[in-house]
């Protein structure tokens, strides 16, 4: 899905809540998957499933991926994102509380700026950065992301990243 | 999950953290990882993509990198100690076959009745070509 052309900054100000995410289930079968993604055999092996036992912290990495909350960047409406000009910027983590299986996790973003800049390479760019925030079932703050995006003003090519 | 107890007491800036190789990012880990964490981008699963965007074959997604770097401080960290802030940047793409090297190094660390501490982290292909950069604070559990 590609977003809109149109310039459409100032359109949605800063702070604007962008996606309401989840309720999303912190699972054994998920963890133990993500695990052996990351070539962590011995942790994957961990996650074995115990209704004796209460659920076992999970990695940081179960709150990091967007992408498993189901909400790709360019899914904002508003904000005029196209993935085919967004190159990867930066992302930053508080991980305010321990996440556990069996939790219930649910996300708020929002826009938290959006800048022109300019590179040596890029030109012209702008710098958008979305936080969301995650909540446990216990409304308890457990994670907040900040993920920063550039979006160019023409499609990056490989090379750029020779 | 067990894992070792970092002494904070003997913990000193200029040490090194948790280091770790990690590969090779054959084709199967990358769509193991595109399953497991819901990132379908073709660029990271289908080659002729990949080199139709200019790239020379297809590469890691960066939160593969990113994610990693992340599990083996909280492995490193075990039961004595929380990650608290996460900072990382992908600065070239790792590409399939690649494997990788990750090398921390403790740039602060502040005693009190729950220490801190600050990591930073850089990960690099065989090759030498830095693909993440990182910073990490941890703190120990009260």
């Amino acid at each position: 899905m590609s977003g809109a052309s149109a310039d459409t900054r100032g359109i949605v100000p800063v702070g604007t809540v962008l996606a309401r995410i989840g309720p999303i289930p912190v699972e054994w079968g998920k963890a133990r998957e993500i695990a052996l993604a990351l070539f962590d055999r011995a942790t994957a092996e961990g996650f074995r499933p115990d209704p004796d036992v209460p659920g076992p912290r999970v990695m940081p990495i179960y709150t990091m991926v967007q992408s498993l909350w189901g909400s790709a960047l360019h899914d904002y409406t508003g904000l005029g994102l196209d993935p085919d000009r967004l190159l990867d910027g930066e992302y930053e983590y508080e991980f305010l509380a321990d996440v556990h299986i069996g939790d219930w996790l649910t996300g708020v973003s929002r826009l938290e700026s959006r800048e022109p800049a300019h590179g040596r390479r890029a030109g012209a760019f702008e710098r958008i950065t979305i936080e969301t925030t995650f909540t446990n079932q216990n409304e308890e703050p457990a994670v907040i992301m900040r993920r920063t995006v550039l979006q160019l003003e023409s499609a990056p090519r490989g090379e750029a990243y020779a | 999950m067990t894992g070792s107890l970092i002494d904070w007491g003997a913990l000193r800036a200029g040490e090194s953290g948790p280091s770790a190789r990690f590969g090779p990012f054959t084709h199967a880990a990358l769509i193991r990882y595109a399953g497991a964490l819901g990132e379908y981008n073709d660029l990271h699963q289908d080659v002729d993509v990949a080199r139709a965007t200019g790239y020379r074959d297809v590469f890691a997604q960066g939160m593969f990198v990113g994610g990693i770097v992340a599990q083996q401080l909280w492995l490193w960290l075990g039961e004595s100690g929380r990650l608290r802030r996460y900072r990382m940047r992908i600065v070239a793409p790792t590409f399939r076959g690649e494997s990788l090297t990750l090398a921390t190094v403790v740039t602060e660390v502040v005693v009190g009745p729950i220490p801190t501490a600050r990591l930073d982290a850089i990960v690099s292909t065989d090759s030498g070509t830095v693909v993440l950069r990182a910073e990490a604070t941890i703190v120990g559990v009260a």
